[in-house]
């Protein structure tokens, strides 16, 4: 069943499509209704780092129509562990550019849009306005912020996900509908450092569910994580979903005329 | 009463275990049961908390599944599990 969030257009298959895609166009619920409704999409993807990267070739194993993909700068060795759109030879390189050469070579078929620049205040509302679905996966929160203000403005739903050595969180904001990023954290947390310990395999893990979340938004398959976040330790493989409340005093939700 | 705190992310690193049993008395706050668990670890106390003993804005704190809308005057439930929840992101 369509959502209010669903807002992109369906586009037709080619019998090319309808054969890569046979085996997730079985799915009850799904089918080539959902499949046009994914060819039709245009999902933004904030930096494709450990995160990312697997939310990208998900999405584009998936036949999502468009990714806008925004990442600056070159690829570093230490981006090797878990970046997993980058490679060896591309070190010192573009990782933007690396990732669109290894989408296309996945779905040669898909459209890709390659931002060599992060998310900012200057230059979310462009961004997150050509876009039908944001993945935030951002390392600095001056970038959550700015992607999810911008979306909250145009009503454009977010999948945002994190991790922390081997703990990951998953939720889904959708403007008006659940609480707001701000809600659960209004401020620049002053703890947060840039680099911290992960190992790429639990980017990859939530990486992949975020690419599903973001797949069951723009079908209307499922029930995605709505106001709800899913905590998961794969130290001890635990899993635990907490529901969420929204701030009464948050300055963005605030915003929205009762 | 008895409560339990789970701490998650860098909490846990802070804490150098993962969760925490606690004896605290009837109709105390949250905040209290943190400052509790705090206590000789100036790591884990100032991740978790303000210089003036109020839990940051921005740690996410679960009683048991819900997430506390307002932590610092929110009072303890028994039996419960804190879940303290200091915010992560991507790399």
């Amino acid at each position: 069943m369509l959502q209010p969030w669903t807002k992109q257009k369906p586009r037709t298959l080619t019998e090319v499509e309808k054969a890569t895609y046979e085996w997730q166009t079985w799915l009850p619920g799904f089918g080539v209704p959902g499949q046009e409704l994914l060819k039709g999409a245009t999902v933004l993807i904030s930096r494709l780092g450990g995160l990312g990267s697997p939310v990208a070739f998900e999405l584009a194993a998936a036949g999502v129509g468009k990714l806008i993909l925004a990442h600056a700068g070159d690829l570093k060795p230490s981006d090797l562990n878990r970046q997993i759109l980058m490679d060896h030879d591309g070190l010192g390189k573009s990782r933007v550019e690396a990732a669109k050469r290894k989408l296309l070579a996945l779905n040669p078929r898909m459209e890709i849009e390659a931002v060599a620049a992060n998310l900012s205040q200057e230059n979310a509302t462009e961004l997150v306005g050509a876009a039908d679905l944001v993945v935030d996966c951002a390392p600095l929160f001056q970038e959550r912020f700015a992607m999810h203000d911008a979306a909250f403005r145009m009503g454009k739903p977010v999948v945002e996900c994190a991790m922390f050595a081997l703990e990951a969180n998953l939720t889904v904001v959708v403007p008006g509908q659940t609480p707001c990023l701000r809600c659960r954290i209004p401020e620049i947390p002053t703890h947060w450092k840039r680099e911290f310990p992960v190992f790429g395999a639990v980017s990859g893990t939530v990486g992949c569910l975020a690419a599903m979340e973001a797949i069951k938004l723009l079908s209307g398959l499922g029930n995605p994580l709505l106001g709800r976040l899913l905590s998961l330790d794969l130290m001890d493989m635990s899993t635990t979903t907490l529901d969420l409340l929204p701030r009464a005093d948050c300055a963005l939700c605030r915003t929205i005329p009762s | 009463m008895k409560i339990k705190i789970e701490f998650l992310a860098q909490a846990k690193l802070a804490a150098g275990r993962s969760s925490l049993s606690l004896d605290m008395a009837e109709g105390c706050t949250v905040a209290a049961a943190i400052h509790a668990a705090t206590v000789g670890n100036g790591a884990l106390q100032e991740l978790l908390l303000t210089e003036d003993g109020k839990i940051h804005p921005w740690v996410l704190v679960a009683m048991d599944l819900q997430s506390l809308a307002d932590p610092n005057h929110q009072v303890l439930n028994a039996d419960v599990t804190l879940r303290l929840m200091p915010p992560i992101s991507g790399g």
